[in-house]
């Protein structure tokens, strides 16, 4: 931009040159944008609590057959007393997250295959164990055989329902994306929080405290009010 | 920037005259295959002839969550073969891209879909490259005019450049009609090229809305179906045939078109007998009552799956209105086959509990019938006429 100090070049080239230096603070400031656009995005993993679309949206309505407890392991009487669990006509066990309501439903996406799923086995154990009067655990498993997956909970135990997903239907419709994944459900039915990865028993409860709290600040009704 | 040097000033100028337009042609020539070549390239992606070639595009953009700029139709991760599962269901269930990818993108967020939304910040992916072709002919046109201006007038511009001398005002008057027309012209292809950019993004990527992706995917044996069921519900009876008759050509065997159709018969029988006897059959023709027709449709759905309880009960209902003592056996024992495997939908156990009711005459049947068929959430009209019927049948008991 300083004028020719010795007077030599005409106007011509001198403006030539102020185009390019424009056009190259322009490309510089785009490219900068990009690289700070791109700098600061999420990035992928980290936080074991994860995003998701569904969160604060009404749960999808997980349904289906049980297949643990077997009919073989567990009385008719005994599987009915499991929460969300009906016995139809036919004398088929199945889960329904609406039967489940008004309770605390924690759904687990596991795979026999998947060794966290197996380390936080007991969690869910102690989870389901605090919250047996108000919550529900139910399982699903994902991207294995139903063999196999009913041969984790023979091998693991579980006083909850699993229930089949031979169409990966309810994978897809939490957007599951790899095993372990957890959905915490409130009572009145809307996706909480998710986790990818090994859980605790705590999470999900910390998760109940920030909301019981918030819901006990604004009304004094608990949800659990049944 | 090298300067091309002045062109011979001896050639004549009738040569050069030809030679420039000649030029021309040739530009225009270019210009003209690259509009055609870009326009046959946009509007020649024929839409998928088959359903499960839709199912392949539709997995083909759509990006695996959990591996990086992988389509879910190459991954072996679980979640994308979920996915694929789903969008054959999806597909097979007769939705439109538009909705698949809809219902997607709201459980695993935008970023599943290869192609990015025509709207927002997406607009940029499809509009930037068309407005940088447009700005870079516009710089590019603007430079050879430029460059071709000097190298005309040597002893104008180049002579400046020379002496160093201030503004010659011969060459400032030309030089500022050119840039104004430069300025004109730039500025019109830039504006047409963003023009250009934002009706490629309009028509691209994913389409919100009831917009679809392109009407001949809609057109499918199976959402063809879907329509002929709201038609049929919104009672536009010859709409939802003429709906049907579309979808028998595409396919003969669809079940669900077919019980349809046994409906639709149905339907106007039940108008030709609401009406007077005697009366000008011109609500309902009389030949689109055809109770033959509509159990040979049923029996076809009943070949394939004799636990159709929809086509059993409707078959039943067909029958037990036959006035002829065998075919209401045949009727009553569809009914009950319908009834005994539970159905939740309340119509077979309406059916059921009106033959109890006005065939065999066992009221108490039939007040247990209906009150299944009221548990079965029935819409409320249906509702009040069967506890209306019930409250008569007990009344009739006692």
């Amino acid at each position: 931009m300083t004028p020719s100090s010795d007077g030599t070049p005409s106007t011509a080239p001198l403006r030539q040159r102020a185009w390019v230096r424009i056009s190259a603070v322009l490309v510089g400031l785009v490219a900068a944008g990009l690289v700070a656009l791109l700098a600061t995005r999420d990035a992928d993993g980290g936080s074991i609590r994860a995003a998701s679309p569904l969160i604060g949206e009404p749960v999808p309505h997980l349904r289906g057959e049980l297949i643990w407890p077997s009919a073989s392991t567990l009385a008719a009487d005994d599987a009915r007393r499991l929460p969300g669990v009906r016995t139809g006509a036919d004398g088929v066990a199945r889960f329904d997250i609406d039967a489940a309501a008004p309770r605390w439903v924690l759904v687990n996406f596991y795979a026999s295959w998947c060794v966290p799923c197996e380390r936080e086995h007991p969690a869910l154990e102690e989870w389901a164990e605090r919250r047996r009067f108000d919550g529900a655990v139910v399982a699903v498993p994902f991207g294995d055989r139903t063999a196999d997956a009913i041969a984790f909970y023979e091998r693991l135990g579980g006083n909850w329902a699993v229930i089949d997903d031979p169409d990966a239907r309810w994978a897809v419709s939490f957007g599951v994306l790899r095993p372990p994944e957890s959905f915490l459900i409130t009572p009145d039915g809307v996706v909480a929080a998710r986790w990818q990865g090994q859980i605790s028993a705590d999470d999900p409860d910390d998760v109940i405290a920030l909301l019981v709290g918030a819901a006990s600040a604004s009304q004094p009704a608990l949800p659990a009010d049944s | 920037m090298s300067t091309p040097e002045a062109q011979p000033a001896a050639a004549p100028e009738q040569t050069r005259a030809r030679n420039r337009s000649l030029r021309r042609a040739a530009w225009l020539a270019v210009a003209a295959v690259a509009v055609v070549a870009a326009v046959v390239a946009a509007t020649s992606s024929r839409p998928p002839a088959t359903e499960s070639e839709r199912a392949y595009e539709l997995k083909q953009n759509t990006l695996c969550p959990v591996c990086d700029g992988q389509s879910v139709l190459e991954s072996n991760a679980p979640a994308a073969a979920a996915m694929r599962r789903q969008i054959d269901l999806w597909v097979d269930e007769g939705r439109s891209d538009t909705q698949i990818r809809a219902d997607l993108a709201a459980v695993y967020g935008d970023d599943v879909n290869a192609l990015p939304p025509g709207e927002g910040v997406g607009i940029l992916v499809w509009a930037l490259p068309v407005a940088a072709f447009a700005v870079a002919s516009a710089g590019l046109w603007a430079a050879t005019r430029r460059w071709r201006a000097r190298a005309a007038a040597p002893e104008g511009a180049s002579a400046v450049d020379a002496d160093g001398a201030g503004f010659p005002p011969a060459v400032t008057s030309q030089q500022r009609r050119w840039r104004t027309s430069s300025v004109i012209t730039v500025s019109a292809l830039i504006i047409v090229g963003v023009a250009a950019g934002l009706l490629v993004a309009r028509s691209a990527g994913l389409r919100l809305g009831s917009e679809t992706i392109s009407g001949d995917i809609d057109r499918s044996a199976r959402s063809l179906l879907v329509d002929a069921q709201r038609q049929f519900a919104a009672n536009q009876l010859d709409e939802a045939r003429a709906t049907l008759g579309e979808i028998s050509r595409l396919d003969r065997d669809l079940r669900g078109a077919l019980v349809l159709s046994a409906r639709l018969h149905l339907r106007e029988c039940e108008t030709l007998a609401a009406q007077e006897p005697g009366a000008s059959p011109d609500g309902a023709d009389s030949r689109d009552c055809d109770p033959t027709a509509a159990l040979g449709d049923l029996d076809r759905v009943l070949a394939e799956d004799p636990a159709d309880t929809e086509a059993l009960a409707l078959r039943g209902w067909l029958l037990v209105r036959i006035p002829d003592r065998e075919l209401i056996a045949a009727g009553i024992a569809s009914l009950d086959a319908a009834v005994a495997l539970e159905p939740g939908e309340f119509d077979p156990w309406v059916f059921r509990g009106y033959s109890a009711r006005f065939i065999e005459g066992d009221l108490e049947a039939a007040i247990g019938y209906y009150g299944a068929a009221l548990e079965r959430n029935p819409p409320p009209a249906m509702a009040a006429a069967l506890e209306n019927a019930i409250a008569e049948m007990q009344a009739e008991l006692q």
